[in-house]
């Protein structure tokens, strides 16, 4: 019953994303705009490069999609709204979300075109830039709630929520999240203007309108976690707790697609510098001064 | 009981299989992730054993471990 609830949710949550990346790229509000985009794609031809590895192109999209489906798994929208509470909820998500890239490799290597693989491998040096940063401040979000469960995290920040306990956590989770749903200014696999749409550049039809649903469906699910991790998921006064997750995660994605759109793209070399000399020292930083209050003030 | 069984069959019959492919294939890159499946395929058999934390960690380090090699093995080849 509740994998049907969330299911829908999802499916709602992905077409209000749509809507509103659509306002931030092109300015203006349109409705149905995704709906005959989507309608669109089903009715163009679907072509296939020549001398492609046809079994990643067709592979690809549908593993991005598992992935972000297996990530929103273990989100919580309300106490008993989770489609599976595991004991290890917040390394399962990471788990989920480490063949992002795998489906990412695989479908800038499948068509067979230049754009596509440098778009691929790039993501995978991209990767090496964020892993470390979407690991290291959810095991200090896990030292404070004592468990790797989503649901219990959630519990845990009843009293204070953790973007006001571990605010540096909370920006570098963000930061990295954005670079593992490549969003502006880290949308290096699909650089529009530079590789010309990158691993999207050779798909058409049906398979890219898997990609692009795969891609929102991870972006839902990253603003999810963020909720969960940071925002105290569904705590919150006088309106009912799945109201509260809604309001949460649509406002984190919503700020995710159009924040970034006002920065200059950055670069590959610059952002591993930046992710490896400084967000990595934060990081342990930010593990270390949780620990102390952990164990001096706990609340 | 016998679910476990079919299902730890299935995952370890995958497991070899997708082995197997890993020599049988000509293209470095679906080497890789044949090898990569393969991984998986042993993570999936620790979760039907109930070793939740071993096999999701098998199957999120696996991830990203054999995408490091397929670059470093299409640059070589």
């Amino acid at each position: 019953m509740s994998i049907l609830v969330v299911l829908l949710s999802l499916a709602a949550g992905a077409y209000a994303l749509a809507v509103i990346e659509r306002w931030a790229v092109h300015g203006h509000l349109s409705l149905t705009g995704p709906a005959w985009a989507a309608l669109a794609l089903m009715g163009q031809e679907s072509l296939l490069a020549r001398k492609s590895d046809w079994l990643f192109f067709e592979l690809g999209p549908v593993l991005l999609l598992v992935a972000g489906l297996m990530a929103v798994a273990v989100i919580p929208l309300a106490p008993e709204l989770i489609i599976t509470d595991l004991a290890t909820g917040a390394l399962f998500l990471n788990a989920a979300l480490a063949y992002v890239l795998v489906a990412l490799i695989m479908a800038g290597w499948g068509p067979n075109g230049a754009y596509a693989m440098i778009a691929g491998w790039r993501f995978l040096g991209q990767f090496i830039a964020y892993a470390m940063l979407i690991v290291m401040p959810i095991t200090a979000v896990a030292m404070r709630a004592e468990s790797l469960s989503t649901v219990e995290i959630v519990a845990s920040q009843a009293q204070l929520w953790n973007v006001l306990y571990q605010p540096m956590g909370f920006v570098l989770f963000v930061v990295a999240a954005m670079g593992l749903a490549w969003l502006p200014p880290l949308d290096l696999p699909d650089a529009t203007g530079e590789l010309a749409g990158g691993v999207e550049a050779e798909y058409t039809g049906v398979r890219l309108a898997v990609l692009r649903l795969a891609r929102m469906v991870i972006i839902l699910a990253l603003a999810g976690a963020t909720v969960t991790f940071y925002l105290g998921g569904w705590l919150g006064p006088w309106l009912p707790a799945w109201a509260w997750s809604a309001i949460k995660i649509l406002a984190v994605a919503a700020a995710m697609l159009s924040v970034g759109r006002y920065m200059p793209r950055i670069r590959e070399a610059r952002y591993l510098a930046l992710s490896w000399k400084l967000g990595i020292s934060l990081a342990l930083a930010n593990v270390f001064v949780v620990g102390v209050i952990a164990l001096v003030v706990p609340i | 009981m016998t679910v476990q069984m079919i299902f730890l069959a299935f995952f370890g019959g995958a497991a070899m299989w997708f082995g197997v492919v890993v020599f049988r294939t000509h293209s470095m890159v679906r080497s890789a992730l044949a090898l990569l499946f393969s991984q998986t395929a042993i993570g999936a058999m620790f979760l039907v054993m109930q070793a939740e934390f071993l096999g999701v960690l098998q199957i999120m380090m696996m991830a990203t471990e054999m995408s490091v090699m397929a670059i470093f093995m299409v640059m070589c080849s």
